[in-house]
Formats: C-alpha cells, structure tokens, sequence
C-alpha cells in the first residue's frame, strides 16, 4: 500500500470515475482532529469495548446465543406506522413472527417482543432513548428486559441508520424493508422454509481486481484471497470456490447469486456503485457490485454501463436463492444515507445530500425476496467501504473480524452473534481514537497516518449492517449431526395473493401508497417509488428552469433592440439559414427599433419606386414581431416564476 | 390515455391533406441538431378553404385560452369542498348535482395514491388510480419535449398544396427573419402572415399551458400533508389540465396529432 495516500471502494457510475480520490493521510487526519466526537457515545463504547475486551459476547453471561429461549427475539416498528399499516406488516411478516415467538418463548413468554406505537421507534430517538423507554440502561443485552435479537422493519428514513449502528453494538441486529407487502410475505416464507432445508456446506469468493485499480488489488491480494485461503485450512468439511480476477466476471455472479451455483455462504469483494443525486439510475443501481468486466480506470473514461456491474435486475426471475447469506464488500452495498457521511466531514463544511433519501440497495432487497424463495441475510456496507477494514496501515492486512465471523458463520451461528465481531471492532476503534484525539490535545505529537487510519477504520467498523433477520442461521447440518442435503435447491410456495388491504389505505409517510394493477386490483407501491417519481419529477423542473432562464436572460439581452428582415427568393429550396440571417435570398426590406424609439429603416425599392406590396408586408412583420415578443417574455416570465415557485422548499 | 396533451409533442407533423374535421395542422419536428422548432403547415390550394383553416386555427387557440382561463376556478372549487369534506362517492358520477366533472375526480383520483393525498378510497375512487410511473414517463417526455419546443428557434413553414410560400425564423430575442418566395400574390402574402400568427400564439398558449399546470399544481398541493409532495402532484396536474383541455375540445389546435 502506498504510504502517501489511502485509496477508497466506489465507482461513479455516470462519470466512470472514483467516488472519491486517493487521498492524503494528513487531509483525512486534520479532519479527525476537527470532528467533535459525541462524548456520550464513546463513553458508552469504551466501556462496552472494556466488556468485550473481557471476554464477554453481546449478550448476559450464562446465555447462550444460539438459543432463543435464551437470547430472545423482538421486533421494532417506527412509531410512524398506525394501526392499519402495522396490521397488514404483521400480517404480512405473520410466518416468521409465529416461528420466532415460538422459538422464544419456550421458556419465557416476555422473551419475543413486538414493539409498536410508542414503544416503537420514534422519530429522533437514540439508541439509548429508546432502550430507556424500555427500562434498559448500558451493558450487555438482558433478554429478561429487551431480546438480543432484533429486527428492524423499515426503510432508513423511518428508522435511521445511525439508531442500527448503535443499537447493534449491544444487540444482535438486522433489518427489512420492501416495496411491496408480498416482498414482506416472500421474505418471511423464505425464512420459515430455510429452517427445514440442508444445504451443501459451499462457500464461494467472489473477488474483483480490476486492472490499474488500487482499491480492488488490495482487497483481492489482502482480503479475499487469504480469507479463502484461511477458511480452506480451518474448514476441511466445506467446499470453497473462489473466483478471482478474470473469474469475477458478471456472468459468472449470476451463476451464484440465483444460478446453479448458488452456494449456502457467498463472499464478494468489489466496487460498488454509486450514482450522482437525481440520477435515475440512483435508488435501482446504487451499490450494485462492479465485477471483472470493467476494464479499470485507464481503460475506461465514461460512464459505466450496466453489462459492467450486477444489480438487482439480474437476479433471473427463476433465480434460487433459498437459504443463502450472502456478505459483500462493497460500497453502498448494503444501503445509502441521505447525506454524505464522509466528504462533508473530509471536504465540506456543512452536510452535502447524495441522495433524495436514505434507501436500501435494490440488490439485497431483490435477493431476500425473490419470489422463489429469497436469501435469509446479506451483509454489507452502508455508504463507502474502505481499505482498513482488512488493511491496518503498517501492520498490513488484519483479517480477524472477517476470519472470526466467516467462522462463527460456518458453525451455524446465527448471523447477528457471527457478525458481532465488526460491533466490537467499532467499540475498540472509537476508544482507541478518542484516546489517540484526547493525546494530541493534551499536546502530543499526532500521527497523521495512525490519525486517519483510526479516523476512517472506526467509519467503516460502523457502518456494516445486516439485512434480513438477525437470528437466521446457514441452512447447514448442525455440528456433529449429518443431514441430508437437497439435491436441487428448494423453492418457496409462491405468495400468490398479497395480505388483505386495509379498508382505508396509509397515507402517512413511509407508508405504501395503493396503485392500479390491469386487473383493477389495488396494488401497494412503496414510498421509495415515490420518492424517485419525486425526483424525476423534481430534476426535470429544474432542468427546465434552468433552460428556460438561459432562454430569458439571452432574451433580455437582446431586448434592447428589435430586427425584423424580409427576403425574397426565387428558389426557396436554395435558401438557408445561417449566422441568423438567410443566404440564398435577397435582403429586401429590414427594420431595426432601438428600445429608446430610434428606428432604422431599409425600405425595398421596385425601379427606383417603393415597393408597396412588399413594404405593406414587411411591416405587418414588424407590427407581429412587437407584439410576439411581449407576450412571449410574459408568458416565459410567468412559466418560470411558477416553476421557481414549485421548487421552493 | 391515448390522446393526451403528452401527444402533443410527439406526434405533430405536416398533413398534406388535411381532413375536413381537421382544418389546420401544424407540423412540429424536433430538427435538434439545429436548434428549432419547426411549426410547418401545409393548406389546401383554394384559397378560401386556406383561410378558412387558419380562422378555424385561431379560433380554437382562443378556445384553448378559455379553458386554461377556467381551470383556477374549477379548482377552487374542487378543493374548497375537498377540505369542507362536502365530496362523496355520488359526487363523481358523470352530470353530477354538484357539477364536478370527470376531470376533478380523475385528479383527485390520482391525489389519493400521493403521500399525505385524500383518501382514495372513502371516495369510491380506488379503480381509478393512475398508474404513477407510467404517468410520470409520459409527463417527463412531454416535459423534455416542451422545453425544446420553447427554447429553440421558432422555425415557421406555410406551403400550400406542398410547395412553400414562404419561411420565417424567430429567434429568443423575438428578431424576425422572412424569406418569401418571388411572384407570390397579396392573398398569398396573408396566408403566411396569419399562419405566423397561429404559430407563435400557440407558442404563447403552449407556455400558458405550463403556468396553468403550474399553478393548478400548487393550488392541489393544499390537498396533500406531505411537504414536498407537490412535486408529485405536477404530472397529475398535467393530466387534469390536458383534460380540461379536451373537454372544452380545443386543445386540437394546438397539438393535431397525425391522422386524428
């Protein structure tokens, strides 16, 4: 790794280019020094990291983890959703929420938790807000009081990402939102019918070096390779795939996401996409993974087409899916903010918005409810990821998190203990930092490159996510049993008829919004779909506003004087226009009216005599050309007020 | 749909022939590699039935102006009894007591699928749900096509029976270039001149058009909670002005789709 700059995942789909430059340690560094830490915040982490330093997991001691009986189950809704909306979620969500309850509660019924309304979450709360309303103060997860594990249901804007990173790094933690209701049902059926299936135990590396790209050599030479290489040493009973570089292309991840080779665990390790605000292809594509197909950042100067990167899209409407985890390294991989969680800090001074809204990437949202049967998790990254999650500055490559989840993963952990690795990094990563800030302000001598590597690995600890059920587990044969596998993989019965719809539909945001279907049925479209249709919708007004402003000031730059020209030809198929006049014509009559009244007056003759025809004609010309304009200016003043008007906030 | 305004744009273009339920054609292209807007037509030979057709033209142009000059009114009205909660199922039946038309319930239809939109269904009105993203590419293009329409050069034909009279360019500042052709008579000389005239009005009428969307949408935008959602209320405001439009059976005169 160069010394003199730290490189960073993303490409920006529309220019072709990096979402952010390689940068130098000192920027990065003078922007760590600047940021206030929340005091709070890194109270709380430094205490928890001291608990997992200890020895101690996520949970009480005397829990066992893999146990819900033990560890408990819950579910958290926005407080936003009123009875209607969370009626139907339920309804929706009722397969999986009756197998966790019965799960859980085998020995305490108050161990499966449903929290809605104001125990939900509420706009604005922290985590520590909410667990207060709870009864809960910091520590280890007490299922006696709130579950370990816990399902978020909504999209970030209802229940932000901020309020997931917290909450996860005492609790188990994951999320689902969808578009549609049936998305909910397919997705909770999916889980349901993962519980009963035994997959092969395969796990397949999925890693891109594209040429001349820093970022991906790193993570293919000291991320996936030796990660692979690890687990073929440590897993003897799992068959490992691994396909890299001139392997990792498009096609070849179609085969693994949905295709035949879809293994029980997949890893992929790559560029993901990220799309400028506005741009249509944002919310659908943002966090797809770039594979091998892109021929690097030399090679390839322009925007980069979708045969380049694999997005929800291609996941085949047969794809089987069932009972997969997948984890991909990627930028935006597992979701977007709304603002620019890094620039504005690096760049910026206030907060710059990358997106309409904060959303989830299409790709895990489409792999978890497929209607075949979905994926029970995918992890990922929300906004970018970075080098130092496997590479720590001059002590090269740190594998451990990602060793020790993979691991915990392959035993048949459930995903949200296997994962809690990352949640301790971020906790000794945020005191390690806040100690490191503490000595330079006492007058210690900083080091940029130890600064702003701290600085950017306690970002990206932060910022990995589940999606999907916390407590899913691979669809595996427990340790020391051995079950049959399927021969083929199993599919879901279809969710053929969406949840009844309420009797009034949900008008509130966040809630689905009804649209026609041919058949007259009433089908419910999310607040995503919106959202773009308001962007849509919003980028064309303003691209006509600025067009049209363009057009006026040109106007009125003009407006000064009025010219009004007549021609006469007699091969009118031989005149052009050219410069703004006409050539193949003769220039009989021209009128040039100065805004202060003088006018200017080429009056075409006929043998010495005035042409009275042409002249009559000519200045009804100038009398249409008076009135043209003035009602033209208005009526172009009074269209982009209007628009301006709309744009307002 | 299948003939809206959104047609408008997409579909103009010069009719050798016209019918005699189609009286005058302008024909718009999208020359964009140029910069223009073309507006061609082509009149019969007999010049009675020429200006005949431009009369009818303008005629309609200014019946096209009445309807846009109706909509702030009937939307005033829409929405006052929308917020007064006087609007029931009954209230959308075509001739209804109340005298809202198809229009309004269309839009207050499509109102319903917003966020922070009526309720829909309470109104009876669930079946009549527009289909959002194809109402929002339809508004799109005819958006796209709109402002090329209005920010390029206005190029203007009148050919008569296919051979051209004369051409005229108009440029942003309202700088206006003619070219005639040689031995054209006083008759032909007027047929030009007022073809002129229809072309540029309903350039005029085209972006009066989009201050009355404009406006109507902000007057709709009372009916939603949901800030923001105004945006979302444009091409549904779109819809319900183009209907207006076409209930008033003017707005021909502007946009002349090919063959009807």
């Amino acid at each position: 790794m160069n010394d003199e700059e730290l490189v960073f995942n993303g490409i920006d789909g529309a220019s072709g280019g990096y979402l952010l430059p390689p940068l130098p340690p000192s920027q990065i560094a003078a922007v760590a020094r600047g940021e206030p830490m929340d005091k709070k915040e890194v109270k709380e982490l430094e205490g928890w990291y001291q608990f997992i330093s200890q020895g101690h997991f996520g949970v009480r001691e005397g829990v066992d983890p893999g146990d819900l009986s033990q560890a408990g189950w819950g579910v958290i809704f926005p407080s936003s959703a009123d009875t209607r909306r969370l009626d139907t979620l339920r309804e929706a969500l009722g397969e999986l929420l009756s197998l966790r309850q019965e799960q859980a509660t085998g020995q305490h019924e108050h161990y499966f938790k449903v929290y809605s309304g104001p125990d939900g979450y509420r706009p604005g709360d922290s985590k520590q807000d909410w667990l207060t309303r709870q009864g809960v103060g910091p520590g280890p997860a007490n299922p006696d009081k709130v579950p370990y594990y816990l399902l978020l249901v909504g999209d970030p804007e209802e229940i932000p990402y901020r309020f997931q990173y917290q909450l996860d790094v005492q609790y188990a933690v994951g999320r689902i939102h969808f578009d549609t209701l049936e998305d909910f049902a397919r997705y909770a059926r999916s889980v349901v019918e993962a519980e009963n299936i035994t997959l092969p135990k395969r796990v397949a590396f999925f890693g891109v070096a594209n040429p001349d790209d820093r970022a991906t050599s790193l993570s293919s030479e000291h991320l996936i390779q030796p990660l692979a290489d690890f687990l073929t040493e440590k897993q003897p009973d799992w068959t490992i795939d691994s396909l890299f570089q001139e392997q990792a292309m498009k096609n070849n991840l179609g085969q693994l996401i949905g295709g035949p080779e879809t293994p029980a665990l997949l890893f992929t390790a790559s560029h993901g996409m990220g799309f400028p605000f506005g741009d249509v292809r944002q919310l659908p594509h943002q966090g797809a993974l770039l594979c091998q197909d892109w021929p690097g950042p030399q090679a390839w100067k322009q925007s980069i087409p979708t045969d380049f990167y694999f997005s929800g899209e291609d996941i085949l409407q047969d794809a089987r899916l069932l009972g997969l985890v997948a984890f991909h390294f990627a930028c935006y991989g597992a979701g977007t903010p709304h603002q620019d969680e890094f620039a504005r800090q690096a760049f910026k001074s206030s907060r710059a918005e990358i997106a309409p809204h904060a959303f989830l990437a299409r790709l895990p949202q489409r792999m978890l409810a497929h209607p075949k049967g979905g994926a029970l998790a995918v992890v990922g990254h929300v906004e970018r990821a970075w080098g130092y999650s496997f590479f720590w500055g001059k002590a090269g490559q740190q594998l451990t998190v990602f060793e020790d989840t993979f691991q915990r993963l392959m035993r048949g952990e459930r995903v949200g203990f296997a994962t809690e690795k990352f949640n301790e990094r971020y906790a000794e990563l945020s005191s390690d930092l806040s100690s490191e800030l503490d000595e330079i302000e006492a007058g210690g001598t900083p080091d940029d490159y130890q600064l702003a590597g701290l600085w950017t690995a306690n970002n990206d600890a932060r910022n990995y996510v589940v999606l999907g059920d916390p407590a899913v587990k691979l669809a595996i044969s427990p340790a020391g049993e051995s079950r049959a596998v399927q021969d083929e993989r199993p599919t879901i019965v279809e969710v053929a008829s969406p949840p009844p719809a309420p009797a009034q539909p949900d008008f509130t945001p966040g809630g689905a919004m009804p649209v026609p279907v041919t058949d007259g049925a009433v089908e419910y479209l999310s607040l995503d779909s919106f959202k773009q249709i308001q962007t849509n919708v919003s980028g064309s007004l303003q691209n006509f506003v600025a067009r049209l402003g363009d057009f006026l000031s040109r106007a009125l730059e003009d407006a000064t004087s009025l010219e009004v020209s007549t021609y006469v030809s007699g091969n009118m198929n031989a005149v052009k226009y050219e410069g703004g006049r006409f050539s193949g014509g003769q220039l009989r009559a021209v009128t040039y009216i100065k805004i202060d009244g003088d006018t200017l007056i080429c009056v075409p003759e006929e043998d010495g005599e005035v042409d009275t025809t042409l002249w009559k004609i000519h200045m009804d010309m100038v009398a249409q050309a008076q009135a043209s304009r003035a009602d033209l200016l208005k009526a172009a003043v009074s269209a982009a007020t209007g628009m301006v008007n709309l744009l307002k906030p | 749909m299948t003939e809206t305004v959104f047609d408008l744009w997409a579909t103009w273009k010069a009719v050798p022939s016209p019918q005699p339920d189609q009286p005058f054609f302008f024909g718009l292209d999208d020359p964009a590699a140029q910069e223009f807007s073309l507006f061609e037509v082509d009149l019969p030979a007999g010049p009675w039935s020429a200006a005949e057709q431009l009369e009818a033209a303008q005629t309609a142009l200014d019946q096209a102006g009445r309807a846009l000059g109706a909509v702030p009114g009937r939307l005033d009205r829409l929405v006052g009894q929308a917020l007064a909660g006087n609007l029931g199922p009954a209230s959308f039946a075509l001739g209804g007591t109340d005298g809202l038309g198809p229009a309004e319930a269309e839009l207050l239809a499509s109102l319903g699928g917003l966020p922070g939109g009526p309720p829909v269904e309470s109104y009876g009105l669930a079946e009549r749900l527009p289909d959002w993203k194809q109402s929002q590419k339809e508004f799109l293009e005819a958006f796209e096509r709109l402002q090329k329409l209005l920010t390029h050069l206005a190029w203007v034909e009148t050919r008569v029976d296919g051979a051209l009279l004369a051409r005229t360019v108009v440029d942003w500042s309202g700088d206006l270039d003619t070219v005639w052709g040689k031995r054209l008579d006083a008759a032909q000389f007027e047929l030009h001149r007022r073809a002129l005239q229809v072309a540029l009005s309903s350039r005029v009428a085209l972006l009066r058009l989009l201050t009355t969307v404009l406006q109507a949408t902000a007057k709709i935008s009372i009916l939603l909670s949901t800030p923001g959602a105004q945006l979302l209320a444009l091409p549904a405001a779109w819809r319900y002005v183009n209907q207006i439009l076409r209930e008033f059976e003017t707005y021909r005169a502007i946009t002349a789709p090919v063959g009807g």
